[in-house]
């Protein structure tokens, strides 16, 4: 297929789209959470209600990805009122069709709702939890049908990738992505455009396209909304970089625990290839590009992108001293460009809207927005978008609505078992990379989990130790065996037996494994642990005090 | 069965050499197998795939009149015929092997030896290539999960809502820790570090259905109710 042939393509739909005028259009979430509340069974009985009612030609069921607040799901969204309902059931399916398409009027009872407001607000857009956000990576995400190319043909899909294939030289789009100063979702925040451009200046036959959608942190799932709200974006921001830095094939490396994902990526793939989106020849140019799917098998180390090449390779996934960085020598010894889920999905309206737009979001030395996925006591728990230099404070009481059961605000996990807790002091902090990290926590890849009072700080680090160390690859001593004296010490700390002694050496441990392991697991391993120590010292100290006290007695 | 083959195999090899030793079964230095829970009496090290890269080695492998057999795998099985097909669609290539791993587990439920071994041969890899790899990634299990399956998710978010408490009281009510496979082999409890459904904390997923906001009653009594239909 070539350009002209996609244009027709595009424009049949779209004058489909305004012929068929539907009044009305629901939308059903269908992502992972919205299905295992059952949305699957929701959207059957409410294509049924429909039908029986006669007014399939008047409304249209659109099963879409991610609406946002997975907590509340199954979600129906009513367009163009934009009424959403929450926790929808097969049982008051007929009461909304009726009301809501009959009558006219919403149902406010089954409005979204969070427990912490006054009232539900009738028109969703109105509700903190949407105004606050920007989405630019999710903007198709919970509108779209991610299992058909052509919604997002009509939403500009594949626009960008036909102006840098017919308008850029790979120069002009690596450019364009350097002046979008965007930097590495992935968590580490390396400059995109850095990345691109090193990758570009190797002179090799074959270079590849990674995408990195190895999601391993605990309490993150932002790649998973991503891949099934929107597979296509992921694929074309790819195909852009490929052509950018000159690969012709691209791995698209997908956690095992994500079937739902693999499934729609894989059908995007398909029909982005019938459509000559993908493949040799693509809209009838030189350039050629192909993407495979490679399933994770649950290792949180091949998260860190030698690991994930090696496990690409077919290998035991273990990290190995860099460098050479893989811009250098990847995936079999070739320049390989390694980037994160969200990373790609934003590449696109980058190119479309133009670098400098895109760098005028945030602050100034993080641009752009940062998806986050809110979790754990908090009233909205889901998928939320925001500027950077948000506020913890706006992302938790503004867009979350609050802490659940109206407790107070203990801290805020983010950056996963290689982030910190943020404690309530800190809770004006701007979310950006640099704020972050000085208070000692790191962006990460976006989870984000609000604790009350019911969390013990020790215990939580003591979690995430357990986690770093059953998850250590076990081939550098620092990592396989610090963890592992680190989690038993936080153990016998746990346990009440514990003393001055082993806190002393536990955070001499600490500094020491940070300093000398081989790779990121084991370099962040100690840092849910300083953390905690930094802001919640006492409660170590109250464990070992009162251990001595019994001691003495 | 033809269940032969027994040993541990050593090549040394240097430019024009290569020797095979095959250890006594009874020597001291095949007990250190005890702790990947082989039995030394099956340990299935597949001796051709082994030597395939080095095709003389090969050859003085067959001259040394050791049975290279493996317990042979029904060709009419569908699971087989499911590999196979994988394997070919992959052109048998090295890089595929956790992709075909994949296939494997999810047409037996678990990677038993004859199927690695099955593989092992048939993209020419050392044994101790497939079983590093297999060992390597939580997702393969050398062991039966068990008839049903009960996966408690672990992660930050379901840590945070309790997932402990359930964990606790399904090891109350079945005698099952995290791991274990009852002894008639119906139940398999295990624990994930995240499944990616923090937005519906805490989470268990039994037999691949995931149980959103789950309590700790209701799980054991979904639990008993999956028991008692078979």
């Amino acid at each position: 297929m070539n350009r002209q042939d996609l244009k027709t393509i595009i424009y049949a739909e779209k004058t489909k789209d305004e012929t068929n005028k539907y009044k009305h259009k629901i939308c059903v979430c269908c992502g992972a959470g919205c299905i295992s509340s059952g949305s699957e069974e929701v959207m059957k009985k409410l294509q049924e209600e429909i039908n029986t009612r006669g007014l399939e030609n008047e409304v249209e069921v659109i099963p879409t990805g991610c609406m946002g607040p997975c907590n509340q799901g199954p979600l129906m969204k009513f367009l163009p009122e934009y009424n959403i309902y929450q926790k929808v059931d097969c049982s008051n399916i007929t009461a909304i069709v009726q009301s809501q398409l009959i009558d006219k009027k919403p149902i406010e009872d089954l409005l979204l709702f969070a427990d912490s407001r006054e009232k539900p607000f009738i028109n969703a857009q109105e509700d903190p939890f949407f105004k606050k956000q920007l989405k630019i990576a999710l903007k198709n995400c919970g509108h779209i049908n991610p299992e058909r190319i052509e919604d997002y043909l009509v939403h500009n899909g594949y626009q960008a990738l036909d102006k840098a294939l017919f308008e850029m030289s790979p120069e002009e789009v690596i450019a364009e992505v350097k002046q979008s100063r965007i930097r590495g979702r992935g968590g580490a925040g390396y400059p995109t455009g850095l990345k691109w451009e090193t990758v570009y200046k190797y002179v090799n036959e074959q270079k590849y396209v990674i995408c990195n959608g190895d999601e391993g942190d605990p309490g993150a799932f932002m790649d998973r909304s991503v891949l099934e709200g929107n597979p296509h974006r992921v694929l074309e921001g790819m195909a852009i970089a490929g052509y950018a830095i000159g690969a012709n094939k691209g791995y698209a490396y997908i956690r095992g625990e994500y079937p739902l994902a693999i499934k729609r990526f894989e059908l995007a793939i398909k029909q982005a290839k019938k459509m000559g989106l993908l493949g040799n020849n693509i809209l009838g140019t030189a350039f050629s590009f192909d993407v495979e799917v490679r399933i994770g098998a649950g290792a949180f180390v091949c998260g860190e992108e030698t690991a994930l090449i090696a496990s690409i390779e077919g290998k035991r996934g273990t990290p190995r001293p860099r460098p050479p960085f893989p811009a250098e020598s990847g995936l079999w010894g070739k320049p390989t460009l390694i980037n994160n889920v969200e990373t790609y999905a934003a590449i696109s309206p980058i190119i479309n809207n133009g670098g400098e737009w895109y760098s005028e979001i945030g602050t100034p030395k993080s641009s752009g927005t940062k998806v986050f996925a809110l979790a754990g006591k908090i009233n909205y728990a889901g998928l939320i978008e925001v500027p950077m230099g948000t506020t913890l404070r706006e992302i938790i009481y503004d867009i979350g609505g609050g802490i659940q059961g109206g407790e107070e605000f203990k801290a805020a996990q983010t950056g996963g078992p290689s982030g910190g807790c943020i404690p309530a002091e800190h809770l004006d902090v701007k979310m950006d990379y640099e704020s972050l990290v000085s208070l000692g926590s790191i962006m990460g890849s976006g989870g984000l989990i609000v604790m009350d009072k019911s969390s013990d700080m020790v215990d939580v680090a003591r979690f995430f130790m357990e986690f770093c160390m059953d998850e250590s690859c076990g081939k550098c001593v620092p990592c396989r065996v610090g963890t592992r004296m680190m989690h038993d010490l936080l153990q016998k700390i746990c346990d009440n037996k514990a003393t001055q002694i082993d806190l002393d050496r536990l955070e001499e441990l600490a500094v020491y494994v940070k300093e000398t392991s081989l790779c990121g697991l084991g370099g962040s391993a100690p840092n849910p642990l300083l953390s905690t120590l930094r802001h919640f010292r006492q409660e170590y100290e109250e464990r070992i005090v009162n251990h001595e006290l019994r001691e003495l007695h | 069965m033809k269940m032969i083959q027994v040993a541990f195999i050593i090549c040394f090899t240097d430019i024009n050499h290569s020797l095979l030793c095959i250890p006594d079964v009874a020597s001291s230095s095949l007990k250190q197998y005890k702790a990947y829970e082989i039995p030394s009496q099956y340990l299935s090290v597949v001796a051709r795939p082994f030597l395939s890269p080095h095709k003389n080695s090969g050859e003085l492998f067959m001259k040394s009149g050791t049975a290279v057999l493996e317990k042979e795998l029904p060709k009419t099985d569908p699971r087989v015929k499911l590999i196979a097909a994988k394997m070919k669609k992959e052109n048998y290539k090295a890089d595929a092997l956790i992709e075909i791993l994949h296939t494997a587990q999810n047409a037996y439920g678990y990677l038993p030896k004859e199927v690695l071994s099955y593989i092992t041969q048939s993209l020419h890899l050392p044994p101790s290539r497939v079983y590093s790899t297999v060992t390597f990634y939580h997702f393969f299990s050398l062991k039966s999960k068990g008839e049903h399956t009960c996966l408690v998710c672990t992660g930050t978010a379901c840590y945070v809502k309790g997932a402990q408490a359930i964990l606790n009281e399904i090891e109350r009510k079945t005698g099952l820790k995290a791991g274990q496979v009852s002894a008639d082999n119906k139940l398999g409890v295990q624990v994930a570090r995240c499944i990616g459904a923090c937005g519906l904390a805490p989470a268990v997923v039994l037999d691949d259905e995931v149980q959103a906001k789950a309590t700790p009653e209701e799980i054991v009594k979904k639990i008993n109710a999956k028991l008692e239909t078979v």
